[in-house]
């Protein structure tokens, strides 16, 4: 079980060691999140419309649509110069490589979301901070849930030639739960309810974060082989 | 949320895609495999060395 560890420890390693390198992919999210953050702001009068209506919705569109971005990159880099033929030749578990990528995505997508929080609450202005613990729990269960499924379906696209096309086809409509799920919750916590009154919507997100995890442990060793 | 019907039929249709597409690697890998272990069976034993 340790070994397995390590070899998960070592993906996600090497993927933060290479984009510390380069800060590539960390900056296009950010500034793809900001511009869609920034769009809305000029698109919606917030003098009319109530920001604690409309924020959770545009918070979320401006995180999964940043890390889309991000998904579509993480196994095309793997397939530049053969890297994913490499990682396969390791004696490592493709479930470890699956955990690996999966963490990785996870750790970039949690830096960007630490990043456009501060923005969203300065252009909106929203009270986040006094939600702060539940909103993060909410952020987190989102987040893992995006990046369990993503990273499935981004390397399932990564062998197609319209990948790029195909990662938000596959990946939106099957992510509607999840995120239906986190705005609701998001949306009630900055209206000052407490995250114990939304059990029902913590129970059937946290739901399905196991189903992708499960659906990808029992798929990706036949994705990966291809 | 009224359309969840909607929602869950297009999140039946995109399941279904994906499970149709693993499963059609699983038949090839096996093919590829049997193909694989034909070849080793029609080679002759001192080749294989």
């Amino acid at each position: 079980m340790r070994e397995y560890f390590n070899h998960v420890k070592a993906i996600v390693w090497k993927d933060c060691v290479t984009e510390l390198k380069t800060w590539e992919l960390f900056s296009t999210m950010f500034v793809f999140a900001l511009l869609v953050i920034i769009i809305f702001i000029f698109s919606i009068n917030l003098s009319i419309v109530n920001s604690y209506d409309v924020g959770p919705g545009i918070l979320w569109v401006a995180f999964i649509f940043a890390g889309t971005i991000g998904l579509n990159r993480s196994f095309m880099l793997e397939k530049e110069n053969g890297c994913l033929q490499g990682l396969m030749l390791t004696p490592a578990d493709r479930t470890a490589l699956y955990f690996g990528k999966m963490i990785s995505n996870m750790v970039f997508l949690i830096l960007m979301e630490a990043m456009i929080l501060p923005l969203f609450m300065i252009f909106f202005n929203v009270d986040l901070v006094s939600h702060l613990g539940p909103l993060l729990i909410v952020i987190f269960l989102g987040t893992l849930g995006f990046c369990a499924l993503g990273t499935l379906l981004s390397s399932l696209s990564s062998h197609l030639k319209t990948r790029e096309i195909m990662l938000p086809i596959l990946l939106y409509p099957l992510l509607v739960p999840v995120v239906i799920g986190c705005v609701r919750m998001t949306g009630e916590i900055l209206a000052g309810k407490a995250l114990a009154t939304q059990l029902k919507w913590i129970g059937s997100t946290a739901c399905f974060d196991i189903i992708y995890i499960g659906v990808s442990l029992l798929t990706i060793d036949h994705i990966l082989e291809e | 949320m009224n359309h969840l019907g909607y929602l869950f039929a297009a999140n039946l249709f995109v399941w279904g895609a994906i499970f149709f597409y693993v499963f059609t690697l699983i038949k090839k890998n096996n093919q590829l495999k049997q193909d694989l272990q034909l070849i080793k069976e029609t080679l002759p034993k001192d080749s294989e060395s």
